[in-house]
């Protein structure tokens, strides 16, 4: 079984990173320098990756060519270089992705799909940027009732 | 004696704020539309009101940027005085997120997740029936409501499921009792199934209160149903239906304390 790793960004300045990075500057998380949003959707499938790839990001509905940019995971070790990435989804199954892929867009490979939003943090020094990235997930970007979220070692780069 | 005066805190993307001033004056009191970054000392109203619509366009997740600006943390010190504040739809959204309901810690204890809906994913409107599932004064919004009294309201959202994760919460709002109205069907019978629970809510909640039931997150419009020729199903006619008596005891508490 292969995986793939899509993630998709605006072409354009990003309105939601914005607000939230403003509203973080005014709960006084001033080291943070940059941040930015993207979609992210993991799939497991069989047969040939690159063959995937190429047809998923022909897939409208995750992509628009007009304004989306998008890129397929990379490995990189992004916690030294004081940028973090952190994903949150949505807790409990969501099987309305698979089932539009598979039943109605011809990906009969696929196995399954997951989706989330990917949040990456540019901070000011690297001291301590992991433990401040994890309480702006969970001051902002979360809410733990009904969403989870994981620190990704791996940065992507559109 | 003076009307109570009720400020309708309007934050750029909320819709809502013309009718929901329209209810508090059908209701007998008076009230001003304030905008979230007004230099007004709002310590002067008696209530506030938190209308529906988009905050912030629901950017990051509905109500959260809302939840963080200045204006809450005043609303916030208001409550805690014993102001009645009442949050609609997005309003219940940003109470919720700012960890005012249901404020038994200093926290984000619950959330209003995406609607669990089997016939439509995201938004969803409709018309829904809700109960009054405490006795009549256990909040400022409810003196006027008999326990198990129906209101029948619109709904229009795509996150209005009450959730948390937190399975002693639940226990401890029911003690509490502030678990306020319930989604039901039209003889009152609260079933947690579709549609008479239209968005998947945990026991059916559609509106809970803080503790001293001053504060109170509601999903369902009240505002749009006020009056009969609101209702698709009613006469067409300017007389005013049982939802007026949210706010007319919002007015009536107020009066009370003074």
């Amino acid at each position: 079984m292969a995986t793939a790793e899509l993630f998709v960004g605006l072409k354009v300045p990003d309105n939601v990173a914005l607000t939230a990075f403003h509203t973080l500057h005014s709960m006084g998380y001033n080291s943070l320098k940059n941040l930015e949003r993207q979609d992210y959707y993991k799939f497991e499938f069989s047969g040939d990756k690159k063959a995937f790839e190429k047809k998923i990001s022909q897939v409208d509905i995750l992509i628009n060519a007009n304004k989306h940019k998008f890129s397929f995971s990379s490995e990189d070790n992004g916690k030294n270089s004081g940028r973090i990435s952190i994903l949150v989804q949505n807790l409990g199954t969501d099987s309305r992705l698979l089932r539009t892929l598979k039943e109605r867009l011809g990906f009969k490979n696929l196995k399954s799909a997951e989706r989330g939003v990917l949040w990456t943090m540019h901070f000011d020094g690297h001291a301590n940027s992991e433990d401040t990235a994890v309480e702006i997930a969970k001051g902002l970007l979360m809410n733990e009732n009904y969403q989870t979220f994981k620190v990704l070692s791996r940065q992507n780069r559109l | 004696m003076a009307k109570p005066n009720i400020a309708v805190i309007w934050f750029p993307g909320n819709n809502c704020e013309a009718e929901t001033l329209s209810a508090v004056k059908a209701a007998g009191m008076d009230g001003s539309i304030l905008r979230w970054n007004t230099n007004e000392d709002i310590s002067k109203y008696n209530g506030f009101v938190i209308p529906g619509g988009w905050a912030y366009e629901d950017r990051i997740r509905a109500g959260v940027i809302a939840a963080k600006d200045p204006v809450m943390k005043m609303i916030k010190e208001e409550a805690q005085k014993g102001k009645p504040v009442l949050g609609i739809c997005n309003g219940a959204q940003v109470l919720v997120e700012s960890g005012i309901i249901p404020g038994l810690k200093d926290k984000v204890e619950m959330a209003l997740a995406p609607n669990i809906n089997p016939i439509i994913s995201g938004y969803y409107n409709a018309w829904v029936w809700i109960k009054n599932a405490q006795t009549k004064n256990r909040t400022a919004f409810t003196g006027s409501l008999e326990k198990n009294e129906v209101l029948h309201l619109p709904i229009a959202h795509g996150e209005g499921r009450f959730v948390t994760k937190d399975k002693g919460l639940i226990k401890q709002l029911i003690k509490n009792r502030q678990i306020i109205f319930q989604y039901c069907d039209n003889s009152g019978k609260v079933e947690n199934k579709f549609p008479t629970n239209p968005n998947g809510s945990m026991l059916n909640i559609a509106a809970v209160s803080n503790i001293a039931g001053n504060v109170m997150a509601i999903m369902p419009h009240p505002e749009r149903a006020i009056w009969q020729r609101q209702h698709p199903e009613l006469e067409k006619a300017d007389k005013l239906t049982n939802s007026i008596k949210l706010f007319s005891s919002m007015k009536e508490s107020i009066r009370n304390k003074k």
